[in-house]
């Protein structure tokens, strides 16, 4: 069947919900309304008011609540909307959430879903189009997961549930609709897909791109378009970007021994930035080449939308810097 | 001493060592060496048998701990505050020779990391390769690198179409330790004194009777004299009455000694010896050759301890035992004269009384430094050596 990433979403907080009471939802909008992109539809009405409600205004109130209801037994999975909106709950994300099973021993377990909806979506000007997982890569003790399809979507969102350790889940605005064939027996199989663990999207032979989030269909329709020239690209997908899959990704850069990174959060001190200081760090001898970025613009994200097109790496882009890498 | 070459690790990597233990032998510019370890513990090398090291860098850890042995080569920082690194010991047991030169300068080449990791493997130096790669095709890239090995691949194999081509096999033989000391010292030798060699044949048909004749006592001597101790008693006799022979000259001043220190030459399978005799004009015959016979034993044995080489104010070098009738020594700085005799030759010869003889000839000659030792002075040391040789009971006199 096609399943919309968001029904992925949607059907792994029912799964999962179905199979532990403990499993709460709150947030802004996600009960009678279902989630401004409809992923907590239907989750009132199935688990009623005591596991599902809505919440003020208040981020920080929803992540800090959530923090002590999860060391004191349950497994909140709480929604902040925009990815944008995590700035307003930094500390208790950056503090609490991250450090605080390091700081208050092992008798404290801190089994914590945050979701955000994250990335430029069409015209929601700059505090609302945030790409935050780089933010928040800096942050130790957090578990960082980006899905970039339907599958990956409903297998991460269940391990992360079942995580007795804080995920911070992003999910990219412009994926919600995207859709996906996956066979009925395996989508309704219970199936989880491990944290910590890259997917090598398409296998190729001469550069290794290493593609986040929205940025993963369109290097896969990148790389379709190159190798009709010649040039065989392998899309990695690390889901996790943290703890990050070096070995996956490693052992393709021993393979093809050039590799870029494509995000779609700005350049400067983004998610390729980390990875190619470690790459440069843990691979220098297998690299024939400058590892290169491929990231959004350093500028608010415009509310344009040619502009805020302009703005986020696409096709074309892609495939002019893996050209240019191969000169 | 300013560096030296481990020859062998007498422990394994990891081997728990006690102190005093002779965990390394290593080279330094005159001698093989044990070195004893000054700590107890777990043993991690850095340095491989084989590298040469300079004075002063750590070549191994030690660690108290196997703990901090795990924690060392588990790709962790040196848990330098547990443990101490041993280092060669920087003793002096000879004036430190003369700085080599400082390596040229390398240029910078700008490659790939895989390219390098290649250039290295195959062992080519990426300064050979033509670059092509980068923006500006000034980057030395994997696919340069491969062009440039399979360039050099099909090099020979266009000469192969020439008849009979042999191919040759080339050994690279890193010239280190005792060996390299040996070249530095020839070449500065030559560079910086104006040595001047002379020689004259000498009737040794006396000497050698007499040598018969002590071999005969050997028993009542207690050590069996060789025709090698005769001469070197009798440059002794000679050097006392020449002391501008029997001199050091470092290009100031001349140190003239009264006592000879006197350098022999050894040749060894690891290179020349030249073991020093303290005070030889002071010993009598069978003590010379005793301690002749000693340095020489220890010197092919790589025995000889720190000293033993250094000092010496004259060298001998015998070459008698090969087809050789003279040749012309390199000094031995800071010394300003080598003795040298050639083989001994059966030849027709006139004696006193007119009359054709067969005569034993040996060829005995010089090399001094001519800035500090003229003809006039080298003339009379011949003269005198001619005369003690063909007057040989003179010699034990």
């Amino acid at each position: 069947m096609k399943v919309p990433y968001v029904k992925a979403i949607n059907d792994a907080l029912k799964e999962e919900m179905r199979r532990d009471g403990k499993i709460v939802v709150y947030g802004e909008d996600v009960a009678e309304f279902g989630g401004i992109f409809g992923e907590t539809r239907g989750l009132l009405e199935e688990f009623g008011p005591k596991r599902v409600r809505n919440t003020p205004i208040a981020e920080t109130a929803i992540v800090s609540s959530a923090v002590g209801a999860a060391i004191t037994g349950l497994r909140p999975c709480v929604e902040l909307m925009y990815a944008d909106f995590t700035m307003v709950a930094f500390t208790e994300i950056f503090h609490l959430v991250g450090k605080w099973r390091y700081m208050h021993g092992p008798e404290y377990k801190l089994p914590l879903v945050i979701r955000c909806a994250s990335g430029a979506s069409n015209g929601a000007g700059s505090e609302h189009s945030n790409v935050v997982e780089s933010l928040f890569m800096h942050a130790p003790g957090l578990t960082i997961i980006t899905p970039s399809c339907a599958y990956d979507a409903k297998g991460l969102l269940k391990s992360a549930i079942r995580s007795d350790n804080p995920v911070l889940f992003c999910e990219p605005k412009q994926l919600y609709q995207a859709k996906q064939e996956i066979a009925d027996d395996v989508y309704g199989s219970d199936y989880t897909i491990p944290i910590g663990v890259a997917d090598v999207k398409r296998p190729g032979r001469d550069v290794t791109l290493v593609a986040i989030g929205l940025m993963v269909p369109r290097a896969l329709e990148a790389a379709e378009k190159l190798s009709a020239e010649g040039i065989e690209v392998e899309v990695i997908d690390p889901r996790t970007l943290a703890p990050l899959d070096t070995d996956t990704i490693y052992q393709s850069i021993r393979k093809t021994h050039r590799a870029a990174i494509v995000e779609e959060s700005g350049k400067t001190a983004g998610i390729g930035a980390e990875l190619i200081a470690r790459f440069q760090e843990e691979q220098y001898d297998e690299l024939d080449g400058p590892v290169v970025r491929i990231a959004a613009l350093d500028v608010p994200m415009p509310y344009n939308i040619p502009m805020e097109k302009y703005a986020i790496p696409d096709v074309e882009r892609i495939c002019a810097s893996i050209r240019a890498m191969m000169k | 001493m300013v560096e030296g070459t481990i020859s062998e690790w007498k422990a394994a990597e990891g081997a728990l060592i006690q102190k005093g233990d002779a965990i390394m032998e290593y080279e330094n510019e005159k001698n093989t060496i044990e070195y004893e370890s000054v700590h107890g513990g777990y043993l991690h090398i850095l340095e491989p048998a084989g590298e040469t090291v300079e004075v002063g860098r750590p070549i191994a850890w030690v660690t108290e701990t196997k703990e901090e042995y795990d924690a060392l080569t588990g790709g962790g920082a040196p848990a330098a505050a547990e443990s101490a690194p041993a280092a060669v010991p920087a003793r002096q047991t000879a004036p430190a020779p003369a700085e080599a030169p400082a390596p040229q300068g390398r240029r910078h080449v700008r490659a790939t990391g895989l390219a390098r990791k290649m250039a290295r493997e195959a062992v080519i130096d990426l300064a050979d390769v033509p670059a092509g790669s980068g923006p500006d095709g000034r980057r030395v890239a994997a696919r340069d690198v491969t062009a440039y090995l399979e360039s050099r691949r099909a090099a020979p194999a266009a000469a192969s179409a020439v008849p009979a081509a042999v191919e040759d096999e080339v050994t690279a033989i890193p010239w280190t330790g005792v060996r390299k000391t040996i070249a530095r010292n020839m070449m500065t030798s030559l560079q910086q004194s104006a040595q001047c060699t002379a020689m004259c044949e000498v009737d040794v048909t006396e000497l050698l009777a007499l040598r018969r004749k002590l071999v005969e006592g050997e028993a009542y001597l207690g050590c069996r004299v060789t025709v090698n101790d005769l001469l070197c008693m009798a440059v002794c006799k000679v050097l006392k009455n020449h002391p501008t022979v029997n001199a050091t000259f470092d290009g100031k001043t001349l140190y003239s000694h009264k006592h000879v220190q006197l350098s022999l030459a050894v040749a060894t399978e690891g290179g020349l010896m030249v073991p020093v005799i303290k005070n030889a004009d002071t010993l009598t015959l069978t003590e010379l050759s005793l301690a002749a016979k000693d340095l020489g034993r220890r010197a092919r044995d790589k025995a000889l301890r720190n000293g033993e080489q250094s000092c010496g104010t004259c060298t001998v070098s015998n070459v008698g035992m090969f087809p050789i009738d003279m040749s012309t020594p390199i000094l031995n700085p800071p010394e300003v004269g080598i003795f040298g005799f050639g083989r001994t030759t059966r030849k027709p010869g006139y004696l006193p009384d007119g009359t054709l003889a067969p005569r034993e000839m040996m060829w005995v000659y010089l090399t001094f430094d001519h800035r500090v030792v003229d003809g006039l002075e080298a003339g009379k040391v011949f003269k005198d050596l001619q005369y003690l040789l063909e007057h040989p009971q003179l010699i034990t006199a």
